[in-house]
Parts: structure tokens; C-alpha cells; sequence
């Protein structure tokens, strides 16, 4: 009796604690379901305008989404590139982070999730909109290509954003120098102009130069002037019959004795080079955004290059009115640099900037895609590109006010193929005090860069091929994988698509590392 | 009959699925979706964990195999491992789904893991999985690297014309038109890069452009440029205009927008009587 008492307690016990165990879940459960969702998002964009843009867009969100709360984390880009793979390695991380410097690169991929197949679909947030039945990926002005990226069929991120970058003119300096306020049109105005500030300082005893760039900004503008100057070498090396020829080819040309140091193309490229490096303080490519804009705000420099997204922050900072151009390259001509060109030189591939990659660690995925979307949707990305004063990136939207003079410039032949990458790019900038010095001149550059230059190029094509092996590699599991799922879901069409990619992009690329380790054995035996 | 402990049996029961279902047996599917989201090492785990008597071992060994070879950190260790594997899978049944795709992998570490001098046992390996198993998804697989490491190398210029003659001849015995597809493509870009030959390599291209094979967007950007460049440079412009048309219908918003526009706009008025 005693004993089938004990029982009985014991399973009356047993049934009633495992009824508070399922009645205190189902509670927390439907607490939790009612409690705020916050949804992080990381990135390194600090300049003016683009806090504010964001939050807009994540108060809108909010407004709609009850319940959840957009969250921004903002990281100084000096610590970026640490802080943001501790986090994302670590699974400790935003929802959302901003693909950039290195955080999301190829080996931070697996830990991001693919956007890859959400992009072949139309954004829901453009319902009502000519976009409401176009893929998203088609919704960009740039169709999402990344040309830096050719053969990667995985899609991580969609950008908020695109950049340009211009001269900005303080016009209160410009009136006081020459009398007008019309900014320079050709190269020749610019470096005219230049003389005119190196005597108006000289007369004056203000310590003014024409222009003032940081290590971003002035290789933009160095890279502008070489890529138009070897527009026309690089139509005529063109083996895969396509334009404008790519880096790889440029270098392949180099080491095959296809070209030299002394190409019509690379001289005046050197030439423009030491040209615009005069106009600019001594030491620039050493300087960060901040010191040239400091420069600028202090009325010691009457130009400024800069980004797109600087032009709020810059309003905010100076105190005189300021205008903004196009660097301007020589144009198309007969002789000297023109015949370098075979036309003007078009802006190239849109910059976009901003790419938010979904961490895979995240808790809430499904959220911070439907977020993404919601940023990226027509309405949002022109309310977005308003108030952060920055180029918009989706199609059917025009910079509005002020913005229109950083509108990308399309016009024109694009750009040809640039030597400041890797190695090879390392090298120009250590050379760059050669082309601008109290001794410098296109000359002593060209003749400290000639010894070494096939050193540097090899290095880089050797490295590309080693990335590309080793990423060929790692997709064969892809493949497989894929194709095992399809046997499974035959009819699975974007799986099935997923797969046709892969394929394609590891053919292509596996054809190219043999291409270029071909063409480099070729050019070790003919030298 | 009925015993005091009676009524626990349905607990212990309850007890004993809530357990089971926390510790779900690993299947060869789960393996699969690891790896196809590139979590290489916890695929490996599960392939490894998919019973010896289960019906789909010799797959869970190969899916294993697959993910030793993107094994994160890569080790020559794993390699090794997984061309044991490999091989066990050949050796066992050559001729089954795993076996022949065994004989594909052994052939991708060849050339991929050994470098330029595991290459003639990589071309050895596509080879003969072409000669074995035409019809096989592997040897789709293995028509177009099979082309690229033959055109792609250093031979004297009739014996590559030898072996530009085998990859033209097995472009008609390839069974899907994917695999046809990149097989002519990598013959058309060594036909252009290597031999400046737009005549032959001009067609191959088409036949790509017209059955619109091509899925990626930027290798579509960049051929239609090149059908329409090889057209040019076989005096060809109103198809060489019709490519540069193309181009701007499916990428209006490119940077070589402005001047593809140009050159087409020359090219009808070249072709105007």
C-alpha cells in the first residue's frame, strides 16, 4: 500500500512538474514572440549624411515591422578590418556587416549567407513600382557585377551605395586668384591654373596649393590619367577580343615584349602623372582623407579630391562656398597625349560601396534579408541617397540637388586597364616621390621602376593563379553537393541554375589560371 | 496484469522519442546540405557518422572524400585521406554512380593538388572516363577541363593541332548541352588568345549566343563583345552590329554602354548601301 503510495506521488510529482516545465515555455515562448526583435547592422561608413540615411530607412522599417528595432553599430575604419572578422569568425557578431577591407573576403565567406539565389527574384518591397516584377540582382544599376570578382557565383551582399570621386573648388579662393568662379575644363586649364596659385601665393605670402588629395583620392586621379593614357595600347595587345583589356593581359604584355617603358602610352602616362603631382602638397600619398580635408577647410589648398560621400561632411566642415568637377584628362588628338586616347575617357564601372552580408551566426536571417531588401527597394535607396547625400545605386533614380555633379560620367571610350594593383601597384607608389621631388621628372620614375617592374607583375599574375587554384578547388565540393541535392528536387530551377553557374564560372576560371601559367612559362623561356 | 509501474510506460516512451529526435542519425542528405553551404567540416562529420550497413555508404564515403577536399584548414593529411577513399571506391565497384565519380576525383586531385606534373595522369583520368562512361555526368564534367589542360600548354603547333582536333571531335559526342556549351567555349578562347583564329572560333561562340547557353551574366557581357569583335575582324559588320545590339538591350546600364552604341552606330552606317 505504503509502497504503491510512494508510486502514485511520485508520478503525480513527475506529471506536475512536467506540466509547470511546458507551461513556463509556452509562456517565455509567447513573451518572447511579443518582445522586441533588434536587428544589428555594422559598418565603417562615418561620414555625414550616411548615419542619418540609415537611421530613416531603419525607422521606416520599424514603423512597419512592429516589434522590431534596426540597431546601427558604427567601427572606425583603422580597427574595421580586425574587429569585424573577430566578430564574424567568432559568431558573436551583427546581423548585418558591411562586406569591405577584407571583412567577407573568400575565406570569411562560408560564415556569410548567400544571397545568391534571393537575387533572382524581384525585391517585394518594389511592388507598385516599374521594378516590382524585375530580379533584384537587375534592379542595380550595375546588374551586381562585381568586376573585381569574375568568376564568383556566390552573391554575399547588396551595396546601399555608389561613389565617385571629383575636385571640389572652394569659389570664394578661386574669385580671389583669377577674378572668376568658372572651375578648369581640360588638363591645360587645371595646370594653368596651378600657376596661377603657386604666383598668387608667392605674391601674397599665403601658404596655398592648388590641390589637395589623400592616399585614396590621389591614386584615383593618378590611375585616371595612366588609364586613359593606355587606352590605345591596350586595344592593340586585346587577345581575348573583348575591351577594355583587363590588368592580367597588361602585365602578360609586359613580360611577353609586347610592350615597354617606352611606349608612347606609358611615357605621357608618367608624364601626366608628374604633372598633377606637382599641383599637390609634397608627401600626399601619405595622407589620409582628413588631412587633405583639412587642408582644404583651412583655405591652404583651393581644390580637393574627394569622394562623392564626402560632400555633406564637407559642407558641414567648411565655411565657404565650394563647387564641385570632373578631374579633367588631355582629350583625344592627333599628337602629344591625345593620340594616346581613342576617346574621352568614360567614368567606368560604377563603384558601389556599402554591401551588407547577412552573418551566418546570425538568429534572425529571414529578418535581416527582408531588411536588406527593404533598404535596397527603389523608395528606400532615393529617400536613403537624399539624406545621406550619396549616388544612388538602383535603377530609375537620379542624384537629386547637388548630388548631380558626382552623377557617374558614361560617356566616353572606358577606362583601360590599371597598374595599381598588388605588388606592381606597391611598387609605383614607393617610386611616386621620383615623379614629383625637387629632382623628379617622368624620366627618373620610369628608369627606378624599369629594373623591377617584371619582378612585381610575375608575382601578381603568380598570385592570381594560386587564388585561382586554390578556389577551384574548393568549389569541386560545391558542385557536388549541389548536384547530389538536384538528383533529389530535379525540378528545383533555381538550384538547377545555382549549378549551371557553378559549373560555367569554374570552366571559366580554371581556363583562365591555365591561360595566364601558360603565357608566364612562355615569357620565363624568352627571356 | 497491470503492474504499478504501468502507467510510466507512455513517459518513457515520450522519454525515449524527445531523446531520439535530439540525437537525429546522420544522413548522407544532411551531409549534402553542409557541403553545398560549404561547411566542408561538418559534412565530413556526418558522411563519417552514416552507418557502415546503411544502404548509401558507398555515397557517404564519397561525400566524405568530397569534403576532406575542402577541409578547412587543408592539409596534405586530408588529401591523402581522401584519395584512399577514393580509391577504395574504385576499386570496390568502378562502375557504380560513387565509383565513377571516385575516378573524377582522383583525376581533379591530379591536377589541382599535384600541380603542372600531376597533369598528364589528370588528362589520363578525363580521358578515360570519357572513353568509359560517355554518357556519365562525370564525364560532362571532365570534357571541358580535359580541354583546358590539352589547348592551354606549351606543344609544338602540330601536335596541338592534333589535340585541337580530339576536343573538336568530342564537342558531338557530349551528352548535355552544358557541358557542350563550356567545352566550345574554352575552344573558342584558345582559338582567339593563343592562334588569333576568329574564323573558327567564331562559330563556336555563336552556336553558344544563339541557343542561349550562357547563364552567368558577366561571361554573357564579355562574349557578346567577342562574337562581335571576331565578326568585325572577319569583315562582318551587321552581325557584329547585331551582337553589339544585343549587348545593349541586355546591359543598358554598362560602362562600355556609350561605346559599344558608337561602334554600332558605325558599323550600320558601314553596312547602309
Amino acid at each position: 500500500m505504503t509502497r504503491s503510495f510512494g508510486f502514485r506521488s511520485l508520478a503525480l510529482l513527475v506529471f506536475f512538474g512536467g506540466f509547470v516545465v511546458a507551461t513556463c515555455r509556452v509562456v517565455r515562448q509567447s513573451v518572447r514572440n511579443h518582445a522586441q526583435v533588434t536587428l544589428t547592422l555594422a559598418h565603417l561608413q562615418l561620414e555625414s549624411g550616411i548615419r542619418e540615411g540609415l537611421e530613416a530607412v531603419a525607422r521606416d522599417y520599424e514603423a512597419l515591422h512592429p516589434g522590431i528595432r534596426i540597431r546601427q553599430m558604427l567601427i572606425p575604419e583603422r580597427i574595421y578590418t580586425s574587429w569585424g572578422r573577430t566578430q564574424v569568425v567568432g559568431g558573436s557578431g551583427p546581423d548585418l556587416v558591411e562586406m569591405v577591407h577584407g571583412v567577407g573576403g573568400p575565406t570569411d565567406q562560408p560564415l556569410f549567407r548567400p544571397l545568391t539565389d534571393d537575387i533572382e527574384e524581384p525585391n517585394p518591397y518594389n511592388a507598385g513600382t516599374p521594378l516590382a516584377h524585375v530580379a533584384w540582382r537587375s534592379t542595380y544599376v550595375n546588374g551586381m557585377d562585381e568586376p573585381y570578382l569574375p568568376f564568383q557565383f556566390e552573391r554575399y551582399s547588396a551595396s546601399v551605395f555608389a561613389t565617385t570621386t571629383r575636385i571640389y573648388y572652394n569659389l570664394d579662393l578661386l574669385r580671389e586668384i583669377t577674378g572668376r568662379t568658372e572651375p578648369p575644363h581640360t588638363f591645360e586649364d587645371l595646370l594653368g591654373l596651378g600657376e596661377k596659385v603657386r604666383a598668387f601665393s608667392a605674391r601674397t605670402g599665403r601658404d596655398i596649393v592648388p590641390l589637395a588629395g589623400s592616399r585614396t583620392t590621389g591614386s584615383v586621379i593618378l590611375d585616371d590619367l595612366f588609364r586613359g593614357q593606355t587606352q590605345r595600347l591596350a586595344a592593340a595587345l586585346n587577345p581575348g577580343g573583348t575591351f577594355p583589356v583587363d590588368t592580367k593581359e597588361l602585365f602578360l604584355g609586359y613580360l611577353g615584349g609586347q610592350w615597354t617603358l617606352d611606349h608612347p602610352g606609358i611615357r605621357g602616362a608618367a608624364e601626366l602623372m608628374s604633372l598633377i603631382c606637382r599641383e599637390m602638397p609634397p608627401g600626399f600619398l601619405q595622407f589620409e582623407r582628413d588631412d587633405a580635408l583639412f587642408y582644404f577647410a583651412q583655405g591652404r589648398a583651393l581644390m580637393l579630391l574627394a569622394s562623392s560621400q564626402d560632400a555633406t561632411g564637407i559642407r558641414q566642415q567648411v565655411s565657404f562656398p565650394f563647387g564641385v568637377f570632373r578631374d579633367p584628362s588631355p582629350q583625344p588628338g592627333k599628337s602629344g597625349f591625345g593620340a594616346n586616347l581613342l576617346g574621352p575617357s568614360a567614368d567606368g564601372v560604377l563603384n558601389v560601396y556599402g554591401g551588407f552580408g547577412i552573418v551566418r551566426s546570425s538568429p534572425h536571417p529571414e529578418l535581416a534579408l527582408d531588411f536588406l531588401r527593404f533598404l535596397t527597394s527603389q523608395a528606400e535607396d532615393r529617400k536613403f541617397a537624399r539624406l545621406s547625400g550619396t549616388l544612388p545605386v538602383i535603377v530609375g533614380i537620379e542624384p537629386e540637388g547637388f548630388m548631380k555633379h558626382f552623377a557617374p560620367d558614361s560617356r566616353g571610350y572606358p577606362p583601360g586597364p590599371t597598374l595599381w594593383l598588388g605588388s606592381t601597384g606597391q611598387l609605383l607608389v614607393s617610386r611616386m616621390h621620383l615623379l614629383s621631388g625637387p629632382d623628379g621628372s617622368s624620366a627618373a620614375f620610369l628608369d627606378s621602376v624599369r629594373p623591377v617592374l617584371a619582378g612585381a607583375m610575375r608575382a601578381d599574375l603568380a598570385d592570381g593563379v594560386h587564388r585561382d587554384w586554390r578556389e577551384v578547388a574548393l568549389n569541386d565540393s560545391g558542385i557536388e553537393a549541389t548536384h547530389r541535392l538536384l538528383r533529389g528536387e530535379p525540378q528545383a530551377s533555381a538550384l538547377q541554375r545555382k549549378f549551371q553557374a557553378m559549373v560555367e564560372a569554374q570552366n571559366e576560371q580554371e581556363a583562365s589560371a591555365c591561360y595566364v601559367e601558360l603565357k608566364l612559362r612562355q615569357a620565363a623561356l624568352s627571356h | 496484469m497491470a503492474g504499478p509501474t504501468a502507467g510510466f510506460r507512455p513517459l518513457a516512451f515520450c522519454l525515449l522519442a524527445v531523446a531520439a529526435r535530439g540525437a537525429e542519425p546522420a544522413t548522407v542528405q544532411a551531409g549534402w546540405e553542409e557541403l553545398a553551404q560549404r561547411n566542408a567540416n561538418r559534412a565530413g562529420e556526418l558522411f563519417a557518422a552514416v552507418a557502415p550497413n546503411d544502404p548509401a555508404t558507398r555515397e557517404a564515403q564519397l561525400g566524405e572524400a568530397v569534403s576532406l577536399l575542402s577541409a578547412q584548414p587543408g592539409t596534405s593529411g586530408k588529401i591523402a585521406a581522401s584519395e584512399q577513399i577514393l580509391e577504395g571506391l574504385c576499386a570496390a565497384a568502378p562502375g557504380d554512380d560513387p565509383g565513377i565519380a571516385a575516378a573524377y576525383y582522383l583525376a581533379r586531385i591530379h591536377q589541382l593538388q599535384d600541380g603542372p606534373p600531376g597533369r598528364p595522369a589528370a588528362v589520363a583520368g578525363y580521358r578515360a572516363l570519357l572513353a568509359v562512361h560517355p554518357e556519365s555526368f562525370y564525364a560532362q564534367l571532365a570534357a571541358p577541363k580535359l580541354a583546358l589542360l590539352l589547348l592551354f600548354d606549351d606543344v609544338p603547333r602540330d601536335e596541338w593541332d592534333r589535340r585541337e582536333a580530339e576536343i573538336e571531335a568530342l564537342i558531338g559526342r557530349l551528352a548535355t548541352p552544358e557541358s557542350r556549351r563550356d567545352t566550345r567555349l574554352i575552344l573558342a578562347s584558345a582559338l582567339i588568345k593563343l592562334r588569333r583564329d576568329h574564323a573558327r572560333a567564331y562559330p563556336l561562340m555563336v552556336a553558344c549566343l544563339e541557343s542561349d547557353l550562357v547563364v552567368r551574366v558577366p561571361h554573357l557581357n564579355r562574349l557578346l563583345l567577342q562574337a562581335a569583335e571576331s565578326a568585325e575582324a572577319l569583315g562582318r559588320p551587321g552581325e557584329a552590329a547585331v551582337y553589339y545590339g544585343r549587348f545593349l538591350t541586355e546591359f543598358p546600364h554598362d560602362s562600355k554602354a556609350d561605346e559599344v552604341g558608337r561602334r554600332m552606330a558605325a558599323l550600320n552606317r558601314e553596312a547602309r548601301p
